[in-house]
């Protein structure tokens, strides 16, 4: 017994050393991270440069009213390494700061043209084989170089890098302009039948840099951060940019929309004309390939229920009549959008629609042909539209205030 | 009274005083020499009271009482002396028989003003009862001497328990008094069915010892098992109940209670009729319940007597506060040092922003923070009341506050430490509490090296020791494992009364559990019935 609990003691005191032999191996300590919020990636030809916004808690917490030192201080830094590789760039990071950089909390990461241009595998893999690094990371597109877009402030948001991740989602939720592309789905539309994606717009509206707090002293700042464009990706490559309205339209073909508004121009009896205003609430999209004669073709079935927010025309909504025209133009608009995005892909000779998949799903056996020239049975397939509208909601004034107004003065 | 030979079992009973190896010495006729005797047993203190008398009657026969002032009741002494004394002068004819023999049948069948008498024939007999606070009356020519029973003295009134508070529920507690410990109980519980079985523990202290249990709701093996293990304690003293505890426990390494202790007698005499044995100790207010389960550590006597909705959200709360108190600091120290990922940004910028410029990692943070409290909590409970104030200034301003503004220690971590010490007060029973706050230590090391693989660990081990422990042979985590469904009813939630028809299966005796009627669930259609 005695010397059963001997032993028993002697394991557990060599048990417990073992466990103190590791010390904390990766044990690190807040204040020995650097918190990244937002990483850029330019290529200058032949190497990459990350650019890295880092914040400085201590400057965060006087910027959100603790007790600070003297004066305002930037509560974020932004500094680049370069590197053959993205890797290679991040380890001479280590070089150059006292802390070492933490991806964990990473909210974009900002691709600079002609980055993008060169092409976007390296990053994915990058993002992929390191589990420092998240997938959920929200990709963006610069027109010039991404080191300037992590250098502007933002207002009400102290951390620019939370601040453009907070932005699209908010368009996506309440626009649905934009999507947002997370390094993941960049990664399966890249890899996809279509070898086609897309990575949002953000760019700096103004010459000049708000990368000084002093700007903040003032009620308007000398430039802003700004969702644009849609870029349009074809094998990993950037080949182009869509307009906004193009992008509404991909966004209805990819059915992503999960908010927008359509403008309907309208006219009241007298033909004076104005616009209402329709916001949708909800809308689902379905693609679907035909094949008609050996003609592919394609069929966009979409569902729209909207709700009037505003109107300048002079109708009275109580007719049944007025509801149904106000659907048709919503209709309308909405079938214009489609085309020109599916006309505009077509022209950059990508299919960033998912159309691709969804012909493979339907046409296995026919797939084996189309997937060898895919690009020109894409490019000569028509698309086909059929929008159907409903307008759930006129408001809390079922008429126009024009047709009340008209009303009294009679 | 535990010499009493009329009223207690014979056979229950055992003097573990194995001190006494010489021969007893009987009494002989010879009162002086008894006398004598006695006095040198006793040690002969001052406070050794011997009152001789004569009795008229009987030839002026010689008898006293011996007694030892201040654990005897003042009041009975001088109604026995007034009885005695009034007796003496008073003239009996036709009893003139024999001296000794006659005035010692007569005392006992007509004289003496005390309720419960018994006899003996040994100066130790004698001896240890008037150390018990008995009076002893022996008679010149008599080889018996009457013990009466006179204990009392100055004892603590009933005063709500200091240790057990609750809001609703009776206010009284235990006293250090077991016969007033016992009348709580009777008072309680009128059954006929109750048992109080007495036995003396300690060479020296000679505590009396009491097991009190429901016969045929109680489990009688265990009630057996209960005595053997008393019976087996060979010690000189003691001074509380922890002290059989000790010995009595399944298991000598635990930081786990294996026994209940409380100084309610409501939440006793609920153990009682639940079918658990209660173990009651002279001299201590404190009581011990078996066997236990893990889950009654959370039950407070509260949680009968407010609406079972209301208890059942409190039962909750102080299970979340047990996980918290043992869990909430080596969580922060494995999360700020090994997953920072897994905090909200926003909150790891006010997290990183605290730590700003403290020296110290975490792990070696939490622990001072810790042990800083551990300090003052123990402070608090041994300093004099008088300095009270001036522990809470120190603590609050100085510790606290200004170990954070020096910026040696982060605010977040006063946070955590301040709402772990809160929360393991929460627990009802102390015991569990210091458990938790043990095994919080273990966990911060664990969560210093491994982060929350080694607090995973950590639990894992703790899981398969307390589904191991055991309680009287009793499974510690019962309802839970084994998985004994209809328990369930009183561990997490409290369902109300007229749902809980039965007593806990498994803890009792399984052949009498049902406790009340069927069909008691208020309703409307009772009304007119």
């Amino acid at each position: 017994m005695r010397l059963r609990f001997k032993s028993i003691c002697c394991a557990m005191l060599l048990l417990l050393f073992a466990s103190l032999t590791t010390g904390c191996w990766n044990r690190i300590e807040l204040n020995e991270v650097a918190i990244t919020s937002a990483t850029g990636i330019d290529w200058d030809g032949n190497s990459w440069i990350v650019s890295y916004q880092v914040v400085i808690p201590a400057a965060i917490s006087s910027v959100m009213g603790g007790s600070g030192g003297s004066g305002p201080k930037s509560p974020i830094i932004v500094y680049s390494t370069k590197g053959k590789t993205i890797r290679d760039a991040i380890m001479h990071s280590y070089s150059e700061s006292p802390r070492k950089l933490f991806f964990a909390h990473n909210r974009v990461v900002v691709i600079g043209e002609k980055a993008l241009q060169h092409g976007v595998n390296e990053l994915i893999d990058v993002y992929f084989r390191n589990s420092s690094t998240r997938e959920t990371v929200s990709v963006l597109a610069t027109p010039g170089t991404a080191r300037r877009i992590l250098e502007q402030f933002m207002q009400l948001q102290a951390i620019s890098g939370a601040g453009m991740k907070e932005i699209i989602l908010s368009e996506m939720k309440n626009t649905s302009i934009l999507p947002n592309i997370p390094v993941y789905q960049l990664a399966m539309e890249v890899t996809g039948d279509a070898k086609s994606a897309v990575v949002p717009e953000i760019f700096v509206s103004g010459t000049e840099d708000t990368s000084s707090l002093d700007s903040f002293g003032s009620t308007s700042i000398p430039s802003k951060l700004k969702l644009g464009r849609l870029a349009v990706l074809k094998d990993d490559k950037m080949i182009g940019w869509m307009s906004r309205k193009e992008s509404l339209g991909a966004s209805y073909l990819r059915d992503s929309v999960k908010q927008s508004f359509v403008v309907v121009p309208c006219e009241d009896d007298k033909g004076k004309k104005g616009y209402d205003t329709i916001q949708i609430l909800k809308s689902s999209t379905k693609v679907i390939p035909k094949l008609k004669s050996n003609q592919l073709t394609f069929t966009a079935e979409v569902d729209v229920t909207g709700s009037l927010l505003e109107s300048t025309c002079s109708q009275d909504l109580y007719k049944p009549g007025i509801i149904q025209l106000l659907e048709q133009g919503g209709q309308l608009q909405v079938s214009a959008l489609l085309q020109e995005a599916w006309k505009r892909g077509q022209q950059l000779n990508t299919d960033i629609f998912g159309a691709a998949e969804k012909t493979h799903r339907k046409y296995p056996k026919q797939w084996k042909t189309w997937s060898k020239n895919w690009d020109q049975v894409f490019k000569q397939a028509p698309l086909e539209t059929k929008v159907k509208f409903r307008m759930a909601r006129m408001g809390l004034s079922n008429k126009s205030f024009d047709y009340l107004m008209e009303k009294r003065e009679k | 009274m535990l010499i009493d030979k009329t009223s207690s079992k014979p056979g229950k009973q055992t003097t573990s005083s194995g001190q006494d190896k010489q021969p007893e010495q009987v009494l002989l006729t010879d009162m002086d020499i008894n006398i004598e005797r006695l006095h040198r047993f006793l040690g002969g203190g001052e406070d050794v009271v011997c009152r001789t008398l004569q009795h008229r009657s009987f030839d002026n026969t010689r008898y006293a009482i011996l007694y030892i002032d201040g654990i005897v009741e003042g009041t009975t002494i001088n109604t026995l002396l007034l009885s005695l004394l009034d007796d003496a002068n008073n003239s009996y004819t036709n009893e003139k028989s024999s001296e000794g023999a006659g005035l010692y049948h007569h005392l006992t069948e007509q004289s003496i003003a005390i309720g419960k008498l018994s006899e003996v024939s040994t100066i130790e007999q004698a001896g240890y009862s008037i150390l018990e606070g008995s009076t002893v009356l022996v008679v010149d020519g008599s080889l018996r001497a009457i013990v009466m029973d006179t204990t009392g003295g100055k004892t603590r009134a009933v005063e709500e328990p200091s240790s057990q508070t609750v809001i609703r529920g009776p206010k009284s507690g235990f006293t250090e008094n077991l016969r007033t410990n016992t009348s709580l109980i009777r008072r309680i519980i009128k059954s006929p069915d109750i048992r109080f079985d007495y036995k003396m523990i300690g060479r020296q202290t000679r505590t009396n010892v009491a097991v009190v249990y429901l016969e045929g709701i109680a489990e009688q093996e265990i009630v057996n098992e209960v005595h053997r293990r008393l019976d087996k304690i060979d010690i000189d003293g003691v001074l509380e109940s922890g002290y059989v505890e000790e010995f009595i426990q399944d298991r000598a390494f635990t930081p786990f209670p294996l026994l209940q202790n409380t100084e309610r007698p409501d939440a006793a005499s609920a153990a009682l009729l639940e079918g658990q044995v209660v173990v009651m100790v002279s001299g201590t207010p404190f009581v011990l319940i078996a066997p236990v389960t893990f889950a009654k550590f959370f039950q407070s006597s509260e949680d009968y007597y407010q609406r079972y909705d209301i208890a059942t959200f409190l039962r909750i709360i102080r299970m979340a506060s047990f996980f918290i108190s043992m869990l909430l600091p080596s969580l922060y120290i494995a999360i700020t040092t090994f997953h920072q990922e897994m905090l909200p940004t926003s909150l790891l910028i006010s997290l990183a922003a605290q730590r700003e410029g403290i020296p110290f990692p975490a792990l070696l943070e939490a622990f001072l923070m810790e042990i800083t409290f551990e300090i003052l909590r123990e402070a608090g409970v041994r300093m004099p009341r008088i300095i009270g104030p001036a522990i809470s200034i120190v603590g609050a301003l100085v510790l606290g506050q200004a170990a954070v503004q020096a910026g040696i220690i982060s605010a977040a971590m006063v946070i955590v430490v301040s709402f772990t010490a809160i929360a393991s007060f929460v627990i009802p029973a102390v015991n569990m509490g210091i458990a938790a706050r043990l095994i919080r230590f273990v966990l911060m090391i664990l969560a210093g090296t491994f982060g929350l693989f080694g607090i995973m660990s950590g639990l894992m081990i703790l899981l398969a020791h307390l589904c191991g422990l055991r309680s009287f042979g009793k499974p510690y985590m019962m309802p839970f494992s084994p998985f004994v469904p209809s328990n369930l009813k009183d561990v997490l939630i409290r369902v109300p009364w007229w749902a809980m028809r039965k007593r806990p299966l498994n803890i009792s005796n399984d052949s009498n559990v049902v406790r009340e009627g069927a069909g008691q669930k208020p309703s409307p259609d009772q009304e007119g019935a």
